[in-house]
């Protein structure tokens, strides 16, 4: 098996290196038979990589532990489940992985983008199949999987046990395939100003793909935050860490390119910056992956020590300055058309909401390099946490609220102020009478009050555009249901959005409620004892333990009480791997959209009492909530619309010209 | 020694459907970005600006003297970018009158094909495309030495 | 939104109520790096030292040291490195100045720069319609155009103007 599969990893990096050079070649000299055949090559890319992949996870399957790879991830006593989750567990993995994803995608773009983007399409394969045999190159050269071991040991060393999480099976993939994915809106935009294109034809497809990948890594952080939050044992969610970070940075930028390439499709404007922004958030995805694969910060994430780093770099440097450089040449061509106007229209929203997503991804980008800063000019080791990100961005991420309650409000191109007044009449009052309502309730924090302030006028800014909207059409005679759905159907990417508006003030939500109002306790507890936090009581009623070949379980039982309400019982998991000389955890939560009450075992003392941390937060049932709105937006504003006038008309002028002889 | 034989098989698939394009008779691709195509799509967006501007109208976000003149703009630019197409298309059809003509002259020596470009017709006698100006491929696909192509629209 | 944010700046430095020892030693236990697992404070960490770390927050903060008298204790005994954020003054204030000064400035060079493309505004040929003889010219083709509309938009399309009717639903 190893060796069909370090057979297939060459073949695929072949295939990948011919599939770049040959669009190029084929480009240049128009030749339709080797574009043709260079395209085959990148939809044979994931046939040949998925061979591979699978005599990895055949590898592990079989406990072949003559496979360095599959001796160092899995055991024998591995639950037989998480094979896939140790498929990636370290680097060499991960990158096979990260391959196969990448051909997927890649390979889908192409199909999707062949009829739209035929003039691009040579420079967009070239650049996907650049990317593809860089990953692969890497993979065959320095890290293959396949690398067997001169003899095979009885037993491997088993997986990481913080790995075993149901949210590994998704995490880790989704965050991979995230980031590698913004290569394929990177590759559209720069095919199409490789070509000269200036119809904006590849504005749909770098739309759509922008979108995908953008729900693919914000569902693979919320699923990360998920995972933190139950097995971590600290009862946070998001830590700030440099990998959370570098991934969470793309995830900005791309937030800003899906909102002003709207704008260029609608108002053919921010042509140039919507290059520059894709080039920025490839360029901090490739950072991304070169942090995650060996980069030089330290990080619970971090694989361990490795050599690719300066590989990873190298590829970091070039892809940036081949992003200048087509970006330099190409850019006199492409001076937006339409001028912008001033004061409250909704582009200049959009243009302030993408200074402030970049300022939040420069703030976390200084975060993440200050460490090594300060080590090359003082030589002081420092630590840049979750402090100084929650202090400098916090007040970004409020301003960024804030924006996105107005930005939709707000007309295009010119908003006279009584339009604006009007408009943001109802979200205003909303907000001032959530705050003035909670403070009657007792929440004194002033900051808390303002940003919940704030998610109730885009709560409510968002419900005025629905009533509106769909009043409107319902005095025009439809029902009220039908007056919504034909409203929602006339511009989804609208309303698509105002979904996922939703979702993120979910989210900030349960950041407020659960950083401003968490209360936490740290207690050690024998058999019946008990202990209260913020209206809830805890009862440990004991411990039963189980011992497995590579580790023992604890099942603390618990009890909770609110008031005097019966919760039922808890389990507050935890084990421990003597081999390893590891613990790991997992949470009891009681969760409700008002608290979680998370308890969580820390320890258990040699007297058979346990240390538990037992924390009341707020809201944060809301953050993971969040998730399924999300995507359920995406997949409205990437629904397609439908253009029947338009469409037919142009489909039968299509069909008259190619109706014409040519012979 | 499977291993070997199950990876052979793959590239040897791989070899041969990547070299069958070069075999085949050399399919004429789809025209790319021809000028047609991009009218069309800023005669659709437009009709798209219309159309939402009629909404934000319906919505009362937009007074009637702005409407108006908004409304009025829009309309003058799908007018004008019609008659670009119509333009276009009569210079397809007049180009197509030619091609008639020169093939009834001397019809064994001159095909007609597309150019790459902008999907225009034009004989294979021309050097350079009629509509777009740029270079024209060989006809015969087999002759690939010929006179490379070079971006000629940029 | 400038209020905004210094509301924001204000609230932080102005809790509420004053916070018991407990809260105020949370609060340190998350501004402390535990020196032995690097990117983790001792709030997170259950490594022996991190244990230690917070018991002796709480003995300090029992015997009446403030928050910054603790944080130094362990900054001379650890260095900058144990501090969860760098310190905000000598060297390390550019960690803090920096990303707002680069923010502040692109807000400042956007603003100046959207006011400049606002003044110069000039109407070009395309928002005045052009002159008579190229409306003359483009009639037939504004009527395709009109035909199309209709169709796209249906009843409620600028061939049949209907009163604007948010106004009375904006409310």
């Amino acid at each position: 098996m190893a060796e069909l599969g370090t057979v297939t990893l060459h073949l695929a990096l072949v295939l990948a290196l011919y599939a770049g050079a040959g669009s190029v070649a084929g480009k240049l000299r128009s030749s339709s038979s080797l574009l043709l055949s260079v395209r085959r090559a990148t939809y044979l890319l994931p046939v040949v990589l998925a061979v591979a992949t699978l005599s990895l996870v055949a590898a592990f399957v079989r406990h072949d532990f003559r496979v360095e790879y599959v001796a160092r991830h899995s055991s024998l006593a591995m639950d037989p489940i998480y094979t896939w989750v140790a498929l990636y567990a370290g680097n060499e993995g991960s990158l096979l992985f990260i391959a196969f994803a990448f051909s997927l995608l890649s390979a889908a773009a192409l199909a999707l983008a062949s009829r739209s983007l035929a003039g691009s399409l040579p420079y967009t394969n070239a650049i996907l199949a650049g990317v593809s045999a860089f990953v692969l190159g890497v993979t065959a050269f320095l890290a293959n999987p396949f690398q067997t071991l001169p003899v095979a040991p009885p037993d491997g060393q088993g997986i990481n046990p913080l790995l075993t999480h149901p949210g590994m099976f998704v995490h880790p993939p989704l965050l991979m395939i995230g980031l590698i994915g913004v290569s394929v809106p990177y590759a559209i935009a720069v095919g199409a100003l490789l070509t000269g294109d200036r119809s904006d034809a590849w504005v749909d497809q770098a739309r759509t793909w922008s979108l995908v990948v953008w729900a693919i890594l914000g569902s693979g952080l919320l699923l990360g935050a998920w995972w933190a939050y139950t097995i971590l044992g600290w009862g946070g969610y998001w830590g700030w860490d440099p990998i959370e970070n570098v991934a969470l940075m793309p995830w900005l930028v791309l937030t800003g390119f899906v909102h002003t390439v709207m704008v260029q499709k609608r108002r053919g404007m921010f042509g140039l910056w919507n290059l520059v922004l894709i080039a920025i958030a490839f360029t901090l995805a490739l950072f991304g992956i070169f942090i995650n694969r060996g980069g030089p910060v330290p990080s619970v994430h971090s694989f361990g020590a490795s050599t690719l780093g300066w590989v990873f770099l190298a590829f970091l440097a070039f892809s940036v300055a081949f992003s200048l450089v087509v970006l330099l040449v190409r850019a006199p061509a492409l001076r937006g058309t339409a001028a912008l106007e001033f004061h409250f229209s909704r582009e200049a929203a959009f243009l302030f909401n993408n200074l402030l997503l970049l300022g939040v991804a420069l703030v976390t980008l200084w975060g993440v390099v200050y460490p090594l800063v300060s080590q090359m000019v003082r030589g002081v080791a420092v630590t840049v946490g979750a402090p100084f990100y929650n202090q400098v961005n916090g007040p970004l991420f409020l301003a960024l609220v804030f924006l996105m309650g107005v930005g939709p409000l707000l007309p295009w191109r010119h908003a006279s102020w009584a339009v604006v007044r009007r408009a943001i009449q109802v979200p205003g009052l909303a907000a001032v009478l959530a705050a003035s309502l909670l403070a009657l309730v007792g929440v004194r924090q002033p900051v808390a009050l303002f940003a919940f302030g704030l998610c109730a006028f885009v709560v409510a800014g968002v419900l005025q555009e629905w009533a509106r909207g769909t009043w409107v059409r319902h005095r025009r005679g439809q029902n009220l249901v039908a007056a919504f759905a034909s409203l929602v159907g006339a511009n989804r990417p609208r309303y698509g959005g105002y979904i996922v508006h939703l979702a993120i003030v979910m989210v900030a939500l349960g950041v407020i409620g659960s950083s401003f109002y968490g209360t936490q306790r740290d207690v050690v507890l024998a058999a019946g004892e008990q202990v209260s936090v913020g209206g809830y009581t805890v009862i440990y009623r004991g411990t039963r333990v189980e011992t497995h070949p590579d580790r023992t379980e604890f099942f603390h039982h618990l009890q909770g009480m609110k008031g005097q309400r019966d919760l039922g019982p808890l389990v507050a998991w935890r084990a421990f791997y003597p081999d390893r000389r590891m613990a790991s955890t997992r949470a009891a939560i009681r969760s409700t959209p008002v608290e979680d009450l998370y308890v969580v075992s820390t320890e258990s003392l040699e007297d058979g009492r346990v240390v538990f941390r037992v924390m009341v937060k707020p809201l944060v049932w809301w953050i993971w909530m969040a998730g399924p709105v999300m995507i359920l937006g995406t997949l409205v504003s990437l629904w397609p619309q439908r253009r029947p006038l338009v469409e037919s008309a142009a489909g039968a002028k299509r069909a008259a010209v190619s109706a014409v002889p040519v012979e | 020694m499977m291993a070997l034989v199950v990876g052979g098989v793959l590239a040897v698939v791989c070899v041969v459907l990547l070299v069958l394009p070069f075999r085949r008779r050399a399919t004429v691709l789809l025209p790319e970005g021809s000028p047609a195509q991009a009218l069309e799509r800023q005669r659709e967006a437009a009709y798209e600006e219309v159309r939402t501007l009629n909404q934000d109208y319906l919505l009362g976000d937009v007074p009637q003297e702005q409407y108006e003149a908004r409304l009025q703009v829009y309309r003058l630019r799908a007018a004008r970018l019609l008659q670009q197409l119509d333009d276009l298309q009569e210079l397809d059809r007049q180009w197509e009158a030619r091609i008639a003509t020169f093939r009834a002259g001397d019809g064994a020596t001159t095909t007609a094909v597309i150019c790459q470009e902008c999907g225009g017709a034009v004989s294979s006698r021309d050097v350079q495309c009629p509509h777009c100006g740029s270079a024209i491929a060989p006809a015969d696909p087999t002759d690939r030495g010929g006179p490379a192509g070079k971006e000629g629209n940029a | 939104m400038v209020t905004a944010l210094a509301l924001a700046t204000a609230g932080c430095v102005s809790p509420a109520s004053p916070p018991s020892l407990e809260e105020q030693a949370q609060d340190l236990d998350k501004s402390l790096i535990c020196p032995v697992c690097p990117g983790e404070t001792i709030d997170q960490s259950q490594a022996a030292l991190a244990k230690q770390m917070r018991a002796i927050v709480r003995e300090k903060l029992a015997a009446g040291e403030s928050r910054e008298q603790v944080l130094e204790f362990f900054v001379k005994r650890y260095g900058d490195g144990v501090l969860a954020a760098p310190p905000k003054g000598g060297f390390h204030l550019l960690a803090w100045t920096v990303p707002p000064v680069l923010v502040l400035g692109a807000a400042a060079g956007l603003y100046a720069l959207l006011r400049r493309m606002g003044r110069q505004r000039p109407r070009r040929g395309e928002a005045t319609g052009g002159g008579d003889l190229e409306q003359k010219e483009l009639a037939p083709y504004l009527a395709r155009v009109d035909e199309e509309l209709r169709l796209l938009l249906g009843p409620s399309g600028p061939g049949s103007p209907l009163p604007p009717g948010g106004k009375a639903t904006g409310g």
